[in-house]
């Protein structure tokens, strides 16, 4: 009976979406679905004439091809139709989509030689701009697919955060759930192709990025996350589970066997010059047994009794011909180096080592062979106490994954906390062009942080706990479209997880593939396809417009020291801000080469602070950090304190800022400094303040009561005091500067306005080093200028300008590097400026010449400068 | 034998070495009065100044009025490696323009870069000069000017064509960022008015020079100068393959050097070494070349290129496409030595009849120079032809595979043991003496700790045998065999069987064999094969992979509970406690605490390298107060360079 009336439903079922009206109401049918060519009977009239069945022509246009065509009454119209626009898309099943353009299409075909294909179509830059959205919601569940070449992407600090990720991203989101999905073939995401009819790009071996992140909300007040990211070599020539998520080779990096293996052994903290890699002893195990008759050839290194040591700049090289020597051992299986489908090398090592390892088949472009980094010393050991056996394997890197979790805490009672634990791991396999199994190795690496606060109006404090070790890394090798990877070439060959974009725009900081393209942002400035940020400099570009506001005319001379904008600009060492490294730059102003991980790679340490609201204005800090470079073991104590105060009246504002700490850093923190107007220039960390007491302080006091007159004043000063040891071969450093301006705008007529301005700029500095140049010199600005308004947005403007520049140390009779003689500079020049609108814009004329003099002692030095300049705007 | 017999048998052992030249040791002497030339045996010579004082060699100097550009040889280009030092080099930041630029370093103030910076309409701003001088100089002033003789068609001065406005920036050649230098800039020069561009500035030691210009107009320059007065840093004197012409054993190596300073223009000798120093290095070899010269081969089938040993000669007449590698010659030549201290023993692979030299000199002050004035080896015919030998533990001549040494040349496995473990060694040693060689009748073995004698077997078979005397010292361990000396008729493998430890991984025991009844210097034990029924062939010891890691490997006591009452009876408490691994004197504290945790005597609070000790304790404590019985801890502390390591025990005091 219960049969029966099962047959009944689905006859009934089947019934009803047999009815093409009915399937089509409910959503499976659209009557465009692929249905392959009927038989028609009127197709089978018996005529020997040449069949023409009336198809697109005759249905656009009422062409039969055999009709007069006379266009005299009615015009002729070409061929053009909406409706033949695109071309009809059917999905998996044969549903019909659109009739349209395929804008993107990434699929993997397996197993067959080249499957993998990515192809973005012509609509996909052209119409969308290389970014298209493909978004969905219900309720509160909201979910959006991403696809572009310069996404802002960012799962945690320690996982993945780029300014330019060109890839998919599939994000969810719920009142508690969130997750994002992330796949991108990095080997080459693809560029829009320029014919509908063009193949998109078609790879056999190919390096992919997939990742996950979901957050979870717990409670009212926290979250935890979870994050997995895999990059990894995919080959479409193997089944899908043949593939591995830890990589397989490439038929590049398969395309041979092993032959030779060189180790190279070096002084992990060369600059000391002593206690570099102390080698012992070593040996090679393949496939599990001992072959003590592959023997080493030495190139380098010094030897002492029963130990090579690589000191300082020398290296040790162990060439392992395997080739030439291999022999079958008594336990081997195999019988040639052919078979071999594992090498591990044993060493017995000791001091502050490095080991790098090549291979015939671990080449560069040019088949050079290029050294990859296997292990480290931890800390600057020099005493053999950290003596070791090492054992590891030979592969070539063939994936990465990196596995993360973060747990937040909003706002309970005034505590927030923010955590990480991340690991990374890197893949590499042993090559033998006889197999397609290959050996699998890995090195792992571990990185968290956790920090908190807590706000107890008038008290707050914070800490924070760091480790991020040398092992820990976010980027991966990837293919080209060969398959090959250079592996000395990261430019090209490496992608980054975390990027390095110390000046968080839009451009990373370092030159990879794939990134920065021009597409991706539009009318880019600087047409950075795939370049580096060609200008980084973190906090000197408040107005976000990629131009340093310490040259915000983009000239060859900086604001500060450009006759009549300097009165405005004052120099960057005027600055005031916490330089918690130490290495006597501010910190928010910092441009290093790394990527931009919460913390400094290759760091363990913490840093806590406490205070207090003393009153409204004034706020007193006080704290203690402390950091490791676990590679080098060099250190950094530091105990700190903070008062900060900020007033403000009608017409008068003051400011004051000191900075105490007593120091005790040897860890190097070199960055790259932008230097108006040379660009950058690399600074190496001087270390001036391995045992010192450091003083900084800053005042500023505008008074702006009086009509028309405003003045401005500015100190600041550091103080290095060397202590201990230090102070025997460092001098105490002083930097006192002040800057003092007035100025005064006086309108004579409504036409007519003068401004006088004074400014004053006084530096005193005592180097660390002897060797430096003493500075006292005291520069003065006297300006004046006119503007004269000839008619309603055309006025005139004349500026002189008076340099009296004193160097108030004595001359020496041989001048030092660096020292600048007293010289008298003046300064004429005259503009005339017109505003108009032209064609929408608002078009500005610059018409005028400037002329300069310097007066020095013995000569003098002149410069004019004639111009017309145009500029055309959509601002007034 | 009193001391006065001993004596006179010494008189008459040297009597009979005097008549007898073929057992004395001989002496080859570099330099000096009576020492061949510095300068005929010379390979390479960086900064070597062997014309100023005959017969000796010293750093190079240079005086105020000598152009150091023109002492320098010079080739146009970029280097590839900036790091290296080598030839000096100018090269610019404009196209290429090789010898037409060498005209502003050639000496010659007549040749300039001419019209190459004087196209019209050409912005000259940006010009960028750049000069290697290839090593660090002393350097305090420069000079660049153009031609200062000549005119133009329309009468104008070639002079009147200077660089108007430039910066000079220099780098000392020690400080490189991705591997190229670091200038700092010496002079911002707004205005320059004169044709003949003068700047003094602070002496210093200078590498790089950096000439950018500033100005727009045309300009070219003639020369460029640079002068100092004083001493180079570094100057390096390579010999060529020396030949003593036949094979030889070597002895101590020495030499007479001295500091000098420029004091108003005279060189005054330094009562000690000043801010000097010297480094020599000797390698020793076997044939006339340390190197290998290799041919590359194309297998004509395959076309598999493969590399055959050629000599030197046949290498130099090879086209250059057939040129293969050049490696050091590792079987037949030593590495260079670690630096020798004048008066040590040469500690090279010996007999061998060549030998090279490698002197660097360096000076860390522009007014100090050293001086070397000769140079003496002591060398001698060898005993033997060749002595090997092999060391393992005693019940274990054949040890299992193991991890290797690095520089072996055969197959060797070594014997392991846990570090500071006193176990049984086996020292084989054989020897290959011709008809017209000595022989020998001692051997000396080196250890890293105390050893202790436990037999001497010859013959083969090996069997007992009773030594002539024995002498052991905290590192070494001396077996005189006189009765039974080892000569081409009594050529006999020898083994000594003594007890003994080690503290690193690898430790070679070193030995050497002499003839005590001749002058001739002692012949080095070299690794091999010295006994069939032994494996390791290696003179190395070995540490297990279970017992590195320990730094502190035992404490112990002995008794664990004494009685220091001075009845001679248990009066003290011997600490012997072993530290392995660390190579270089580490602080090692050994303290004594009661049971409340208070210290009450420091036993050692000294720095030493791992080995194995032993400290007394007499039951007092630093005040000298004899400690009330009961028990206390003792704590040893090794504060190594991967932390701090720390081990405790517990003694008892009774009375």
């Amino acid at each position: 009976m219960r049969c029966m009336l099962y047959a009944v439903v689905v006859t009934a079922g089947v019934a009803l979406l047999c009815d093409a009206a009915f399937a089509q109401r409910v959503g499976f049918l659209t009557g465009r679905e692929p249905r392959g060519v009927d038989v028609y009977e009127m197709a089978m009239t018996p005529a020997q004439r040449k069949w023409q069945y009336p198809q697109s022509l005759y249905h656009f246009y009422r062409w039969t091809g055999e009709e007069y065509s006379n266009y005299a009454r009615q015009n002729y119209e070409r061929y053009v139709s909406t409706e033949l626009e695109g071309f009809r898309t059917y999905d998996l099943y044969g549903n019909y989509i659109t009739r349209g353009f395929e804008v993107y299409n990434w699929s993997m075909d397996s197993p067959v030689t080249s499957g993998s294909t990515v192809r973005k179509g012509p609509k996909y830059s052209r119409w969308f701009q290389s970014l298209i959205v493909s978004s969905m919601s219900k309720g509160q569940f909201y979910s959006s697919m991403t696809i572009g070449e310069a996404l802002r992407t960012t799962l945690t600090p320690l996982t993945f955060s780029k300014p330019a990720f060109n890839g998919v991203q599939w994000d969810f989101a719920a009142d508690k759930y969130q997750m994002t999905l992330l796949a991108s073939r990095l080997a080459s995401p693809g560029s829009a192709v320029q014919f509908e009819n063009s193949l998109g790009q078609i790879l056999g071996d190919m390096t992919n990025l997939f990742g996950a992140h979901s957050k979870v909300q717990l409670g009212d007040f926290s979250k935890l996350g979870f994050t997995y990211l895999n990059i990894a070599n995919f080959s479409t020539g193997r089944k899908l589970g043949d593939n591995s998520l830890k990589g397989v080779l490439t038929e590049a990096q398969n395309g041979g066997n092993v032959e030779t293996i060189v180790l190279r052994l070096s002084d992990d903290s060369p600059e000391d010059g002593v206690g570099g890699a102390q080698l012992f002893a070593e040996r090679i195990i393949i496939n599990g047994v001992d072959h003590p008759e592959i023997v080493p050839s030495p190139r380098g290194g010094v030897r002492r009794a029963g130990v090579i040591e690589a000191n300082g700049a020398e290296t040790l090289e162990l060439t392992y011909n395997i080739a030439r020597d291999f022999r079958q051992q008594p336990d081997d299986e195999i019988t040639t180096f052919q078979e071999i489908s594992e090498i591990e090398f044993e060493l017995v090592i000791a001091n502050d080592y490095r080991i790098e390892i090549t291979s015939n088949l671990q080449v560069n472009a040019q088949g050079e062979p290029v050294f990859l980094e296997v292990e480290r010393a931890h800390g600057n050991v020099s005493d053999g106490s950290n003596q070791r056996f090492i054992r590891f394997e030979y592969g070539l890197p063939t994936g990465k994954d990196i596995i993360g979790f973060n747990f937040d805490i909003d706002d309970i009672k005034g505590f927030n906390m923010r955590s990480e634990l991340a690991f990374s791991r890197a893949f590499r396999r042993f090559p033998n062009q006889n197999f397609q199994d290959h050996a699998l190795a890995q090195d792992e690496g571990m990185a968290y942080y956790i920090t908190a606060s807590q706000d107890a109006y008038p008290f707050f404090a914070y800490g924070e706990f760091y480790r991020l070790e040398p092992e820990y890394r976010t980027n991966a090798f990837i293919s080209d479209a060969r398959g090959f990877i250079d592996y000395e070439h990261p430019e090209r060959y490496s992608f980054e997880a975390v990027d390095d974009n110390d000046d968080q725009d839009r451009f990373a900081d370092w030159k990879r593939l794939w990134q920065n393209g021009d597409n991706a942002f539009g009318e880019s400035p600087f047409g950075t396809g795939g370049q580096a940020d060609p200008q980084v400099f973190p906090g000197y570009d408040e107005n976000s417009d990629f131009i340093s506001d310490f040259n915000q005319n983009d000239n060859s001379q900086p604001d500060f020291a450009e006759p009549f904008l300097r009165y405005n600009v004052d120099p960057p060492e005027f600055l005031f801000g916490v330089d918690m490294n130490n290495n006597n730059v501010i910190d928010r102003f910092e441009n290093d080469t790394f990527a931009d991980y919460p913390y400094r790679h290759d760091r363990d340490g913490y840093n806590v602070y406490g205070g207090v609201y003393l009153t409204e204005a004034i706020k007193a800090t006080v704290g203690y950090s402390t950091a490791d470079e676990i590679s080098s073991k060099r250190s950094a104590q530091m105990s700190y304190a903070v008062v900060t105060g900020e007033w403000k009246w009608p017409g008068i504002e003051a400011r004051a800022f000191q900075y105490a700490r007593s120091v005790q850093d040897d860890i190097e923190d070199d960055v790259i400094q932008w230097v108006d107007p040379d660009g950058f220039r690399e600074t190496i960390d001087p270390l001036i303040a391995q045992d010192t007491f450091v003083w900084t302080g800053y005042l500023t006091f505008d008074y702006l009561r009086l009509k028309n007159l405003n003045i401005y004043n500015k100190v600041k000063y550091d103080w290095f005091s060397q202590r201990g040891e230090q102070a025997e071969v460092k001098d105490n450093r002083l930097f006192f500067g002040a800057i003092n301006k007035v100025d005064y705008p006086l309108p004579i007529t409504d036409n007519l306005s003068f401004w006088p301005r004074y400014k004053s700029v006084y530096r005193k500095i005592n180097p660390t080093f002897s060797t430096d140049l003493d500075i006292t010199e005291w520069s003065q600005f006297y300006m004046l200028t006119s503007k004269y308004f000839l008619l309603p947005g055309t006025f005139i403007e004349y500026g002189v300008e008076l340099n009296l520049f004193r160097n108030l140390e004595e001359r020496p009779e041989i001048l030092p590097p660096g020292y600048v003689d007293d010289f008298t500079g003046s300064v004429l020049a005259l503009q005339l400026s017109n505003r108009s609108a032209y064609l929408g814009y608002s078009l500005t004329m610059n018409t005028g010449f400037r002329w300069e003099r310097r007066a020095f002692a013995e000569a003098t030095e002149t410069n004019s400068l004639l111009f017309i300049r145009v500029f055309a705007g959509l601002q007034d | 034998m009193n001391r006065g017999m001993a004596a006179r048998i010494a008189v008459l052992l040297c009597a009979s070495c005097a008549w007898a030249p073929w057992l004395a040791a001989d002496e080859w002497v570099l330099g000096g009065g009576g020492g061949l030339p510095w300068g005929d045996l010379v390979q390479v010579r960086a900064q070597i100044d062997d014309q100023s004082n005959p017969g000796a060699i010293q750093i190079r100097g240079f005086t105020p009025d000598e152009n150091i550009i023109t002492t320098l040889a010079w080739k146009y280009g970029k280097p590839n490696d900036l790091v290296s030092e080598g030839d000096a080099a100018l090269w610019d930041n404009t196209a290429a323009r090789n010898s037409i630029s060498l005209s502003i370093v050639d000496g010659d103030d007549t040749t300039s870069t001419a019209d190459l910076f004087k196209t019209a309409g050409v912005d000259q701003d940006g010009r960028t000069f750049f000069l290697d001088i290839g090593s660090r100089v002393p350097a305090d002033s420069l000079v660049f000017f153009p031609r200062q003789e000549g005119t133009y068609a329309n009468g104008k001065p070639f002079s009147d064509d200077f660089v108007r406005k430039h910066r000079i920036s220099v780098s000392d050649g020690l400080t490189y960022v991705n591997e190229q230098p670091l200038f700092t800039l010496l002079r911002d020069v707004p205005v320059n008015p004169n044709s003949v561009f003068t700047m003094k500035f602070p002496q210093q030691f200078i590498r790089f020079i950096q000439l950018r210009v500033g100005s727009r107009s045309p300009f070219e320059i003639a020369e460029f100068e640079l002068y100092g007065n004083g001493f180079v840093p570094r100057a390096t004197y390579r010999s060529q393959v020396i030949d003593l012409g036949e094979v030889s054993n070597y002895g101590t190596i020495s030499w007479a050097q001295r500091a000098l300073e420029l004091v108003e223009g005279e060189l005054i000798e330094l009562p000690d070494l000043g801010q000097t120093s010297v480094a020599v290095r000797m390698k020793t070899g076997q044939d006339d070349s340390p190197l290998v010269h290799f041919q590359k081969v194309v297998d004509n089938e395959t076309r598999a290129v493969s590399q055959v040993v050629v000599s030197e000669a046949d290498y130099n007449k090879l086209p250059s496409g057939e040129k293969g590698d050049i490696e050091d010659d590792a079987d037949n030549w030593s590495p260079w030595s670690l630096p020798l201290e004048s008066g040590q023993l040469i500690p090279l692979p010996s007999p061998r009849p060549y030998f090279q030299l490698q002197i660097i000199m360096e000076s860390q002050s522009v007014t100090q120079t050293v001086r070397i004035d000769s140079l003496r080896i002591e060398h001698s015919l060898p005993p033997a032809a060749a002595v090997v030998g092999e060391i393992s533990l005693a019940d274990e001549p054949n040890p299992p595979a193991d991890i290797g040494v690095i520089d072996k040349d055969d197959a060797v496995v070594l014997p392991s043991i846990d570090g500071g473990e006193e176990v049984l060694f086996a020292y084989d040693v054989r020897a290959i003496i011709n008809d017209n060689q000595n022989g020998f009748d001692a051997l000396r073995i080196d250890t890293p700790t105390p050893a202790h004698f436990v037999g001497l077997q010859m013959g083969d078979p090996l069997e007992p045998v009773e030594p002539d005397r024995v002498s052991a010292g905290d590192r070494s361990l001396e077996v005189i065999f006189t009765s039974n000396k080892i000569t081409f008729d009594n050529n006999v493998p020898l083994r000594v069987l003594f007890e003994g430890s080690t503290v690193v991984f690898g430790t070679i025991f070193t030995g050497t064999v002499w003839d005590t009844q001749s002058d001739i210097l002692g012949q080095p034990v070299l690794e091999g094969d010295a006994n069939f029924d032994v494996s390791t062939n290696s003179l190395r010891v070995a540490l297990t992979q279970q017992s590195v890691g320990e730094i502190v490997r035992a404490i112990e006591f002995n008794p664990s509970v004494f009685t220091p009452n001075g009845d001679g009876i248990n009066d003290h408490i011997a600490i012997k406690y072993t530290v392995i691994q660390i190579s270089e004197p580490k602080p090692i504290e050994v303290a004594i605490y009661d049971l409340a945790g208070r210290l009450v005597r420091v036993l050692a609070d000294r720095e030493q390298p791992g080995g194995i000790y032993t400290e007394m304790w007499d039951g007092r404590s630093d005040a000298d107060e004899a400690v009330p019985p009961g028990s206390y801890v003792v704590s040893l502390s090794v504060d190594s360079g991967i932390g701090n390591f720390r081990r405790v025990g517990v003694v008892g005091v009774a009375y």
